[in-house]
């Protein structure tokens, strides 16, 4: 499931990275190779294309990430995750906060487990 | 007005005294500042120090006696009027889709209004299986009296009664309509009259008889029901928004509650006005951490059952001007999903994570949190028995599983599980005490000692160490060894805001605020003790059935 995660997240990060002949992000720390924000970088997703350009960098909003990352199509390809599919569960459908689990900048973490006991791997 | 405010119920008085609300907060800082010596003119006082607290309270609202600012009550920002992208009307809005909210909007939409609700999440939501109301119709008005004075008992006398009997003679109709239309709407709900109702029923010896919504079982729960409910409710003519958080209310000069603003899901201000009225549905506030660590302090190590329940109704209410209960909230905890739940007040054996008797164990599990509020416990025992329980607790409070049906709660146990949350079984059997130690997470020494111990005062046939009575008193010496790890969570926090009769909400004068109701777990008067009490299962979610559907059915006449 996890190689399946992020097949799909390489797809999508290609696909955005030609389509976004934009200045890419600095090269990120190393010891930060694993975390999101360095994957999305090193699709060519800069970050001004999630925080918008105001001096101050603002929060991403998970409605941000809906605009790359379909809510319908995201949920869909985990459907057949156990014991639950995490992207249509029964507290917020297929509309959760992203970011609850999903980190950017620091390591992603699984939510559902404060209550239940999923084991979810979360990228 | 002086003569109004004497015709007050003391429920009423005292909770505009002690309670936080904007006007205490001015008129007691204004008492303070003379107190500090802040003042030396006495005649000057008050004035002054009102207008130095107008200037204070700007940001956020202030505790009762003015010496602390609550950051968890945010004042409003403006919203420019070039900021708000739609105007909607109708005649009422409700905010929150519950299981208050929803019946409120149906209710209301069936007298003739044109209804919206507004939710903050994408859909509606809600919690539990049961929802109870009296069968009026085959029930003594003794009985009905008695079981009140039980209720108001269980919340320590300090509820408002005038509340508790406004349930206890419309729930039967209002819980019967819920069940009829939430079938309309797909649902499998069914009466379960008075299946759960037994002990209850055997209170005062007068005639009782009960109308029991069940939406269920597990994992089918209230949640699902209300979103059938709204499907009937859609049919009716009700428009619902989801994904449209509440941002705050909208109110006259006057004080007159005309509406509210609201996000919808593209971040945008779209304004809905209610000619006839908002009614507040929007839950507790146990994941608003100052907030209760502010008004219920004991939750503070508990785990949460739910989600974004932030208190925004308490906001909002509180900035129109209405009044929160004081401090010392009715918390609501409980575990009906580690262990079968009419195994959760049986006494058999308990012990802490420690492995030690920490109670008497016939104090029943919706109190039993006061004993495990510590960080470690925060909220965790084990209830211990042997091979023999099945004889051991014949006649005992509730009603004990057999082995077979037990399974269905065993984490460990292959198969299918009906009837529940998988995830949040947690029982276990083992050959061993040692072995069951390790699967409930007991500390395995000291579990043997207490085991010991306990087995000992057995023998004596007395319980020289918490005094229960001898007739729960059962050795657990025989293999397999059963345990329930139960961990209560907070369901809800079910205190709120000041109202009347008609869920209308008060200000700190106790004079109605025009346009605004207040109905579900964010309505006061209700409750009162140190917890939610278990007397009658169900009481919550028919509270909340009765409130929306008479608050409902009388904003829509106005």
């Amino acid at each position: 499931m996890k190689t399946k995660f992020f097949a799909i997240l390489m797809l999508l990060c290609v696909a955005l990275g030609t389509g976004f002949a934009t200045t890419a992000a600095k090269p990120a720390d190393p010891s930060k190779a694993d975390l999101l924000a360095a994957k999305h970088s090193a699709a060519g997703i800069t970050c001004a294309q999630c925080h918008g350009n105001a001096a101050k960098k603002q929060p991403v909003p998970a409605s941000t990430c809906a605009t790359c990352h379909d809510r319908k199509t995201l949920a869909e390809s985990t459907a057949k995750m156990n014991p639950y599919n995490p992207h249509d569960n029964r507290h917020f459908g297929i509309e959760g906060d992203c970011n609850e689990c999903h980190h950017q900048h620091k390591k992603s973490q699984n939510r559902c487990d404060e209550c239940h006991k999923f084991n979810f791997v979360v990228p | 007005m002086e003569n109004e405010k004497k015709e007050l119920d003391q429920y009423t008085r005292n909770v505009l005294e002690q309670g936080v609300s904007r006007r205490n907060f001015l008129r007691n800082s204004a008492f303070g500042a003379v107190g500090a010596g802040l003042l030396s003119v006495p005649g000057m006082a008050s004035t002054a120090a009102k207008a130095g607290a107008d200037k204070k309270e700007e940001a956020f609202g202030k505790s009762s006696d003015g010496a602390a600012t609550l950051p968890f009550l945010p004042r409003p920002k403006p919203i420019a009027e070039k900021e708000i992208t739609a105007t909607h009307t109708f005649d009422v809005v409700v905010i929150g889709a519950g299981a208050a909210g929803v019946p409120a909007a149906l209710a209301a939409a069936e007298s003739g209004a044109r209804v919206a609700v507004i939710q903050k999440a994408p859909f509606a939501l809600s919690q539990g299986n049961t929802g109870s109301g009296i069968d009026l119709a085959h029930s003594e008005k003794a009985g009905v009296e008695a079981l009140v004075a039980k209720i108001c008992e269980d919340s320590s006398h300090r509820c408002n009664p005038a509340l508790i009997r406004q349930w206890a003679y419309n729930s039967g109709e209002a819980v019967s309509w819920v069940i009829d239309r939430a079938k309309q709407g797909g649902s499998p709900v069914i009466d379960q009259g008075n299946q759960q109702h037994g002990d209850v029923m055997e209170l005062s010896g007068y005639k009782l008889n009960w109308v029991t919504s069940f939406f269920g079982p597990k994992p089918y729960t209230t949640g699902d029901g209300m979103r059938h409910l709204a499907i009937t409710a859609e049919k009716a003519g009700v428009q619902f928004f989801y994904n449209t958080p509440a941002e705050q209310l909208v109110q006259s000069k006057s004080g007159e509650v005309q509406g509210v603003i609201a996000k919808d899901r593209d971040g945008k201000f779209v304004r809905f006005l209610a000619k006839k009225g908002v009614i507040l549905a929007t839950g507790d506030y146990q994941n608003n951490k100052p907030m209760c660590d502010y008004f219920v302090p004991d939750v503070k190590n508990f785990g949460r059952k739910q989600m974004g329940k932030t208190g925004d109704g308490f906001v909002m209410a509180y900035w129109a001007g209405g009044v929160i209960e004081p401090i010392g909230h009715t918390k609501m905890l409980h575990d009906f999903d580690g262990g079968p739940a009419p195994m959760c007040d049986m006494p058999f054996l308990s012990v802490t994570r420690d492995g030690k008797r920490f109670v008497n164990e016939t104090v029943a599990m919706s109190v039993t949190n006061n004993y495990l509020r510590d960080a470690k416990n925060a909220g965790h025992y084990a209830q211990i028995f042997d091979a023999d329980y099945m004889t051991q607790a014949q006649g005992w409070p509730g009603k004990a599983i057999p082995p077979e049906g037990l399974k269905n709660y065993m984490p460990d146990v292959e198969g299918p599980k009906k009837g529940v949350f998988p995830s949040l079984t947690n029982t276990h059997v083992a050959n061993t005490l040692e072995e069951l130690a390790g699967k409930l997470e007991v500390d395995p020494v000291q579990l043997a000692a207490t085991v010991k111990r306990y087995n000992e005062l057995v023998a004596l046939g007395k319980d020289d160490d918490f005094g229960k009575p001898a007739k729960y008193l059962k050795p657990v010496v025989k293999a397999p060894f059963y345990g329930i790890h139960r961990t209560v969570r907070v369901s809800a926090i079910c205190s709120g805001m000041l109202v009347n009769e008609n869920h209308q909400a008060l200000d700190g004068e106790g004079k109605a605020i025009r346009g605004l109701y207040v109905i579900g777990n964010l309505g006061g008067g209700f409750y009162g003790g140190v917890d939610y009490p278990l007397t009658v299962y169900g009481l919550s979610l028919g509270r909340c059935y009765t409130f929306g559907y008479l608050a409902g059915r009388h904003v829509a006449k106005l």
